[in-house]
């Protein structure tokens, strides 16, 4: 398994892709540090501090998205198969692995930027200080959301095999289906991916679900999605 | 390379039974059955749209039968564990990200094949990429370069078999030479290697079988040589007693068509006879010469392709 892993680090690494995300998450980061510390108004409570701290795990969702569909888009996915030793189930759970791990990376990143940023700005603000405990539970939190996102992500863009709708889809999903489901079932949203990744990122909050009920409905998203696009990759034809 | 290597019992390389793919309506491949022998070169022709490639990506595992069976020395083809030693192939594209760097797409493959870093440098050499083409990024890559990636990336297991997908598409012709001798090279030191090439011309010089295939069916299956005898030979003369000759010829049981007034061409018989013929009657011949159908005439006269 060690050489998939290394063969799918290579590929992930030698694009640009990954650098564009990079380059993406630190300014998202620094824009949201900016627009909830400094643009929204005083910040006298704990999760209003917290969500300075946020990051957008939906970027990793893209960042995973975007690369393994772009193995199907770019037909890199065949010759990997071709020579892998393993079945191709085992090929595209090592590509998620690395998915996982670049998440993590670029995780560790944005929530370094975002917390290196904020906390200073924080300080400024009226109530409670956020304690090292606080920021840790919040940097933990940003982690795992990044790293299920990322994971979650690759499995659906195996499933999806094509970046561009693979993006529109996550679009509509996540500006109109959610939207939709709020209005209709407002705790709802909160079991959708998308809903417990903000979550447990502390983009939100004041829920019905406690982060660690978030972060357990988002690992299953996860572990669903990816059993399910494991499957079908051994099923399914090679372009 | 490391022709003692064998992987299973099989005598054939590669065996196909029944093999059918469907998508959707459309049959692509439909119940084709050929055998690839070990040690040889085979062309797999076809017209354009013959289901070449869907064939052949079913004999490498890459799509799934809709029914028969494809094995590789003996597994078959969907179960078979996939590996750079015993299967290289090249189906086009090449399979490599435009945004990558070929020496990165060649090492990324060794890594997941399992194979030194190493080795990637002596494939690019093999396929003549030179050091600043490896780093150029795909993307700017010509048909020709591109096609080199994708063989390198067929050659970096050594392996026993080679499944080839018109391989000669946009190469130069020193190119198509470099290649002819390579394959040539392999099958002479025990290698296997299945191309696929709508150009049987070019392809029949480095064949020693065919498969030829259209609509996704078989159409003739074995040696190049039986291909090329099975095109109707013609002796061509020229006289300014054709009328006699002909009447020498109809005795002898051939038959005579004209051609381009003092010309005949004499079906049935060798060249020899005819110039016997001729001998023994008197008859003055300025010209005699045999014309061999072309693979391309035989090539049509099974697919029927002339006529399309």
């Amino acid at each position: 398994m060690s050489h998939l892993l290394r063969g799918e680090l290579i590929k992930t690494v030698t694009t640009r892709t990954v650098l564009g995300f990079a380059v993406g998450g630190v300014a998202f980061a620094v824009l949201n540090v900016l627009a909830v510390a400094m643009w929204s108004g005083t910040l006298d409570e704990v999760p209003e501090k917290e969500e300075a701290l946020s990051a957008l795990p939906i970027l990793l969702l893209l960042w995973g998205l975007v690369g393994t569909a772009g193995e199907y888009r770019h037909r890199t996915a065949a010759p990997a198969a071709l020579v892998g030793r393993r079945h191709r189930g085992a090929v595209l759970s090592a590509r998620i692995a690395v998915y996982a791990l670049t998440g993590l990376l670029l995780g560790t990143l944005t929530t370094m930027v975002s917390v290196g940023l904020a906390l200073p700005l924080l300080g400024d603000h009226p109530g409670p200080d956020l304690t090292s405990g606080d920021v840790g539970a919040v940097v933990a939190g940003n982690l795992a959301a990044f790293v299920l996102s990322a994971i979650l992500g690759a499995a659906l863009g195996a499933l999806i095999r094509s970046p561009v709708l693979g993006v529109v889809v996550l679009l509509i999903v996540n500006f109109a289906v959610v939207p939709l489901l709020s209005g209709v079932w407002e705790s709802g949203v909160n079991l959708t991916p998308f809903g417990a990744a903000g979550i447990l990122s502390r983009m939100t909050h004041h829920t019905t679900l406690s982060v660690a009920e978030a972060g357990w409905v988002l690992a299953a998203w996860t572990v669903a999605v990816t059993l399910v696009a494991v499957i079908v990759e051994r099923r399914r034809d090679l372009a | 390379m490391t022709s003692s290597r064998t992987f299973a019992g099989d005598p054939a390389a590669i065996r196909v039974e029944g093999l059918t793919k469907r998508y959707g309506r459309r049959t692509a491949v439909d119940d084709l059955s050929f055998t690839v022998g070990s040690g040889r070169v085979t062309g797999f022709f076809g017209p354009n749209g013959a289901g070449k490639t869907t064939a052949l990506k079913a004999v490498v595992g890459l799509a799934r039968p809709t029914a028969g069976r494809a094995f590789v020395r003996g597994t078959s083809a969907t179960t078979i564990r996939p590996d750079a030693r015993l299967l290289g192939v090249h189906i086009e594209p090449c399979g490599a990200h435009p945004g990558r760097t070929g020496r990165a797409h060649l090492r990324s493959l060794a890594a997941l094949a399992g194979l030194s870093r190493r080795r990637v440098g002596e494939v690019l050499e093999l396929v003549g990429l030179e050091e600043e083409a490896a780093k150029l990024r795909v993307g700017k890559y010509s048909m020709g370069m591109r096609q080199r990636l994708g063989l390198a990336a067929a050659l970096l297991g050594d392996p026993e078999i080679l499944v080839l997908d018109e391989p000669v598409n946009g190469l130069d012709p020193q190119g198509i030479r470099w290649l002819r001798t390579l394959l040539r090279d392999r099958a002479a030191n025990g290698g296997t290697v299945l191309l696929s090439s709508h150009m049987l011309g070019e392809a029949a010089q480095t064949v020693d079988d065919v498969i030829l295939i259209d609509r996704g069916r078989l159409v003739h299956e074995g040696a190049i040589r039986d291909l090329e005898r099975s095109g109707e030979s013609v002796v061509v003369v020229r006289t300014a007693e054709a009328e006699r000759l002909s009447g020498l010829v109809a005795r002898a049981g051939g038959r005579t068509k004209r051609e381009d007034g003092d010309r005949l061409l004499v079906e049935g018989l060798g060249v020899a006879e005819v110039a016997r013929l001729a001998h023994r009657d008197g008859v003055l011949l300025e010209e005699i010469v045999q014309r061999t159908a072309s693979l391309e005439d035989a090539f049509f006269g099974l697919t029927g392709g002339a006529e399309r």
